[in-house]
């Protein structure tokens, strides 16, 4: 259906050209018919890679076990996410299998966990906390100012939105309130002019560097970024996530 | 005055603690080395006599949970650390799993060591996603020098240890939905008994213990129960993490010796009120238990029996300051809409009432209440709580109620503007 990620890129210098790769999977799924909000038609496609890193997270769990419980289903579904950017039918069918199990086991936990996105997000996933801690402290303000500003300027690119935006329970970081996950980095202690600079650098860079670091297990050179914002404790880039 | 920072948080600052090399230099792994050499049965005596109690919430007491666990049932026996860290106002957990690891890893060793376990797992909450690389590079440092593996610090035993990404949901801090979680099905707790030590994952005998619970092992197992005993009060002795947020000048973790005034922390460690705020309340263990008004502060400690008897509890620390302008109403919605959302959607009550709850709430917080609305929610509360399989039931019911007992007036206002 469409290429896999070409692992050949260099992945310090993923520029332009590689977002291209990126989106050949992402656009397919936008523009597919879909059932439900749901697209049917995917571009997921497992290689090599993938089915070596599944036999690892299968090999995590107590094996005498293994054929009776799915324990890897939760780690085998975030590398489904993190190569396609969400989980999709093939996704879902892909892990169905390695377990075992019935597709329909694999979506329960698919859709029970909030983590686990059914449909693509954008380049840039914000998840601002909005529970008790952050609330008390502003978390309200910079949300609208998120809302209004996806709203009304939220780019195509390559297929692909920039932004996508939710509002999520408590992220346990109360102590820097008010904050928000951007894909896998938290930004912490933000107001209205701090978020503003902060979409503003990363609508800056969305197109030189790669935006997500789950499709791509890149490490995210947004620290910079980070940094400048002041958020002491995330001082270097998560690797691989999985 | 009280000495703090003696137990979990002694070595935090140190750069280079969360790396193996950094962790020995300050006598990293002595316990577990020193643990190795006890037998299991005697370290359950050890932690049972050190008084230490669960420190995510329940406070049950670590030793008698272990001694539950039977010995001679034919089946592995599991140790899962519960780091699933979600209740709102709470980010102790986080601090050690990414400042110091193997402290928890070293902890979880022990534990493992006093139950005869050869798997244990830590269960980490899915968006801490530099804690898990932190604990990742932990875990296989530890794997490289032979403290995991099949012949553990050279003493013919066996552990490998594993993580775990939640994704989600809050309920898997749940002991039994932690364990169904694990077990790849949905996170939703299950009825007890059994418990989980007789019938855990697997079908087998299981602990789960809070990360700061097992990271309070080491200093145990090296320094003695009366070492531990000696600190903080006869019934809560040791030493509590308190996550500290909200109009405070400055907000943290704070590791405070148990019997420590509640005011004193307000006024000392968090730095006192922000300019221009006059303190309202205090949610002193997370989103979960009752609130407190300021004028009922005055002679409350910080201890599970002190803060009890005060009408609240202790729970995981979640120590969350509210200042006068405030609007309860709008804040007690805030919550509603946590525990609405975050229902497992097993048990009726819980699942249904949750948000009926919610949208009552919104109907008075947006000023159109109706009469008879708070004791509508109240009634929705009495009949939620005590009804569900697990204690997130009372845990919604309980904001909802003490936001409208202790703050009577701001609901009722919003009502009487209607009329």
């Amino acid at each position: 259906v469409s290429a896999p990620i070409d692992e050949s890129l260099p992945k310090s210098s993923l520029g332009k050209g590689s977002l291209n790769v990126i989106n050949s999977v992402a656009s397919e799924n936008v523009i597919s018919k879909s059932e439900g909000g749901f697209p049917l038609e995917d571009g997921f496609v497992s290689d090599a890679e993938l089915e070596a890193k599944a036999e690892e997270v299968l090999a995590r769990y107590p094996q005498q076990f293994a054929a009776k419980y799915s324990s890897a289903v939760m780690p085998l579904l975030y590398l489904v996410q993190e190569r396609a950017g969400y989980i999709s039918n093939k996704g879902v069918t892909w892990v169905a299998d390695l377990l075992h199990t019935a597709p329909v086991r694999v979506l329960e936990i698919a859709t029970f966990y909030t983590m686990y996105h059914r449909k693509p997000t954008g380049y840039y996933h914000i998840q601002l906390c909005r529970t008790l801690p952050c609330a008390l402290v502003g978390a309200k303000d910079v949300g609208s100012y998120i809302k209004d500003r996806i709203s009304k300027d939220n780019p195509l690119i390559e297929g692909r939105k920039l932004w996508s935006y939710e509002e999520v329970e408590c992220l346990g970081s109360c102590g820097t309130a008010p904050l928000c996950q951007i894909n896998d980095l938290y930004f912490e202690k933000l107001n209205t002019v701090k978020v503003k600079d902060l979409m503003n650098s990363l609508a800056d860079t969305a197109h030189s560097i790669v935006a997500n670091a789950r499709l791509i297990g890149e490490e995210l050179r947004l620290s910079s970024i980070q940094e400048s914002f002041g958020n002491g404790i995330l001082k270097f880039p998560p690797s691989q996530i999985r | 005055m009280a000495q703090h920072r003696q137990v979990l948080l002694k070595n935090i600052d140190f750069p280079d603690q969360a790396q193996l090399s950094g962790y020995e230099s300050r006598d990293g792994y002595k316990s577990m080395r020193k643990a190795l050499g006890i037998a299991p049965a005697e370290l359950v005596e050890l932690v049972k006599k050190s008084g230490l109690r669960g420190r995510g919430g329940a406070g049950f007491p670590t030793g008698l949970k272990w001694s539950f666990v039977p010995q001679n049932t034919g089946k592995p026996i599991y140790v899962l650390m519960n780091a699933d860290e979600s209740e709102p106002g709470t980010f102790k957990d986080r601090l050690l799993l990414e400042r110091d690891p193997h402290a928890c890893i070293e902890g979880l060793m022990i534990a493992a060591h006093a139950l005869n376990s050869e798997w244990a797992c830590i269960y980490i909450r899915g968006e801490y996603t530099y804690a898990y690389t932190v604990l990742y590079k932990a875990i296989k440092e530890c794997y490289e020098n032979g403290y995991l593996g099949g012949n553990i610090f050279g003493s013919g035993r066996k552990l490998d240890m594993a993580i775990h990404r939640g994704a989600g949901a809050y309920i898997c801090g749940e002991e039994t939905a932690l364990i169904n979680s694990l077990e790849g099905k949905k996170g939703q707790p299950r009825l007890k008994p059994p418990f989980p030590a007789i019938q855990g994952l697997y079908d087998c005998p299981t602990v789960v213990n809070n990360v700061e619970t097992l990271a309070a092992l080491p200093f145990i197992i090296e320094n003695g129960a009366e070492a531990y005993l000696a600190i903080g009060t006869e019934k809560s002795p040791g030493t509590k993490l308190f996550s500290a947020s909200g109009h405070i000048k400055k907000p943290g973790v704070y590791e405070v010796e148990l019997g420590y005034p509640l005011l004193d922390f307000l006024n000392n460690e968090c730095g006192g009120m922000l300019e221009g705020s006059e303190l309202k309340a205090v949610i002193p263990g997370g989103s979960s238990v009752p609130i407190l008004r300021a004028d009922e502060l005055k002679n409350i400690t910080l201890d599970y029996e002190s803060l009890r008897d005060a009408g609240t509890l202790l729970g995981s620390g979640g120590f969350i300051v509210i200042d006068h302008k405030t609007d309860m109403v709008e804040m007690a919605l805030n919550l509603a809409h946590f525990y609405a959302h975050e229902s497992c959607g097993q048990c009726t009550p819980c699942r249904e009432g949750g948000h009926w709850i919610e949208k009552i709430f919104n109907r008075v917080s947006s000023g159109a209440g109706l009469p008879g609305d708070i004791e509508l929610i109240l009634s929705a509360c009495s009949q939620i709580a005590g009804h569900t399989i697990c204690p997130f039931g009372d845990a919604l019911a309980t904001p909802a109620q003490s936001f409208i007992q202790k703050f009577p007036e701001e609901f009722k206002e919003r009502i009487k503007d209607l009329l």
